[in-house]
């Protein structure tokens, strides 16, 4: 079987019968040698043949119809963004030659950023349950990082569901008005770095935020803290608050 | 429906009241299929949130020419479940095997949307083999494995006309609705 077979294969295996961790990963891998393969189609031609088009919709219990728009409105609130969506040109990249792990360790450095996007704010004692529910069921990776002896961060993050958290301690109250952190993540399948959005941390020195990347994120290696002016940038100098590496 | 009709451009673009009326009118197709794959009711009240965050998320993703709303919602809802079912090691009510499309659900129905109804035509159209294998995924859930136990033809075989059964019903989907079905033996 080639490797062009293969991505066919595993893509008919997600639509009918789903993936593994392992044969997920293996299909993204394989998508970014064969840009060309559209996974979708297979998806969507199961998804127009499946029976459900063919039923009456059965209406939802009025308990779980309760449940989901208590969850729209908490959706549609946390998704708008604190600002309107910038359109900065992006700044000429400098020349570098340590790769974007380098690039997470090194501080001062200008880059270019192309995507932008917020996500939800840190609110509640309802994410913590989202989080704990999220980190039994997918099993995500770990990436942790500290700045000196108070500060510290972990992200917990899912490639396969493309989602994750990360939690803050002992970083300083920002002012929202005047600054925000900004979340970035490092993935080499992306020529440059991923903007995870914006964050505040509250007086007490802490946050809690979903995270929800504007593109996907075919591996994370690195992610990195950085304090940037309200609404947060498109073209970082750092530095860097903190470095979030893979845990072992 | 129409493009202008279509809710997930109106959340990409922050319309919060889209999000409202996309579970008004998602939501039993959602639940549906919730119902259908985890076949556990508490386990499909969980799964019906995460799949309505995850449209949400994807809703700038939507593409009105390529599929319709109803069938990425579908395939967003089927991915996700798919991946729940497999977390859980759960399996889900067994159904049994479909001898032809459950097309007598159908005078239950209200309005078959159209690109489904256009898509069960052309799975109509293939050959035999083919159209068994591929209900046999995709209605009745059955695993690559199961269905070559099912019909005693190897796995490699099954897959070979799932794919091809598939890539024939994607053309004719592709094609005017009136078109000619291709021709039999020509797709790849």
């Amino acid at each position: 079987m080639t490797p062009r077979d293969r991505l066919i294969d595993l893509i008919l295996c997600r639509a009918t019968e789903g993936l593994t961790a392992a044969e997920h990963d293996e299909m993204i891998a394989l998508q970014a040698r064969f840009p060309d393969v559209d996974a979708d189609e297979i998806e969507l031609t199961v998804a127009a043949l499946d029976p459900v088009h063919r039923e009456r919709a059965p209406a939802p219990p009025p308990g779980v119809l309760a449940k989901l728009n208590r969850l729209a409105v908490q959706y549609a609130r946390g998704e708008q963004p604190a600002e309107p969506r910038r359109t900065e040109p992006l700044a000429p990249r400098t020349g570098r030659t340590g790769g974007w792990l380098g690039w997470a360790v090194a501080a001062s450095v200008s880059i270019a950023f192309a995507a932008y996007a917020l996500w939800p704010k840190p609110a509640a004692p309802a994410l913590d349950k989202q989080r704990d529910a999220f980190v039994a069921r997918a099993h995500p990776a770990t990436f942790s990082g500290a700045n000196g002896a108070k500060a510290s961060a972990t992200v917990q993050w899912s490639t396969a569901e493309q989602t994750g958290f990360l939690e803050v301690r002992g970083l300083a109250p920002n002012d929202p008005a005047r600054e925000q952190y900004q979340l970035w993540i490092v993935d080499p399948a992306q020529e440059h770095p991923i903007d995870a959005g914006v964050f505040d941390v509250k007086s007490d020195g802490t946050a809690l935020v979903k995270m929800n990347p504007p593109i996907r994120v075919s591996g994370a290696k690195v992610l990195a803290i950085t304090k940037e002016k309200a609404g947060g940038v498109v073209v970082t100098k750092g530095p860097h608050v903190v470095v979030l590496t893979p845990e072992a | 429906m129409t493009v202008t009709d279509c809710l997930l451009p109106r959340i990409a673009a922050g319309d919060p009241a889209a999000v409202q009326v996309c579970i008004a009118r998602y939501g039993g197709l959602v639940w549906g299929l919730a119902r259908r794959f985890l076949g556990n009711t508490a386990d499909a009240e969980d799964a019906v949130q995460d799949v309505f965050i995850e449209l949400w998320k994807n809703a700038a993703r939507f593409d009105p020419q390529r599929a319709s709303e109803p069938t990425y919602v579908t395939m967003i809802a089927r991915r996700r479940l798919i991946d729940r079912k497999r977390r859980s090691a759960r399996v889900p009510a067994a159904q049994p095997l479909a001898e032809e499309p459950p097309a007598a659900k159908r005078v239950e129905r209200i309005e078959v949307e159209d690109e489904a109804a256009r898509a069960t035509a052309a799975l109509n159209e293939l050959r035999e083999e083919e159209r068994r294998v591929i209900q046999m995924a995709v209605y009745n859930g059955l695993t690559h494995e199961e269905i070559a136990a099912a019909t005693g033809l190897p796995v490699g075989t099954v897959k070979t006309h799932i794919r091809r059964g598939l890539i024939r019903v994607r053309e004719r989907l592709g094609q005017a609705p009136d078109a000619p079905a291709a021709t039999e033996g020509g797709a790849p």
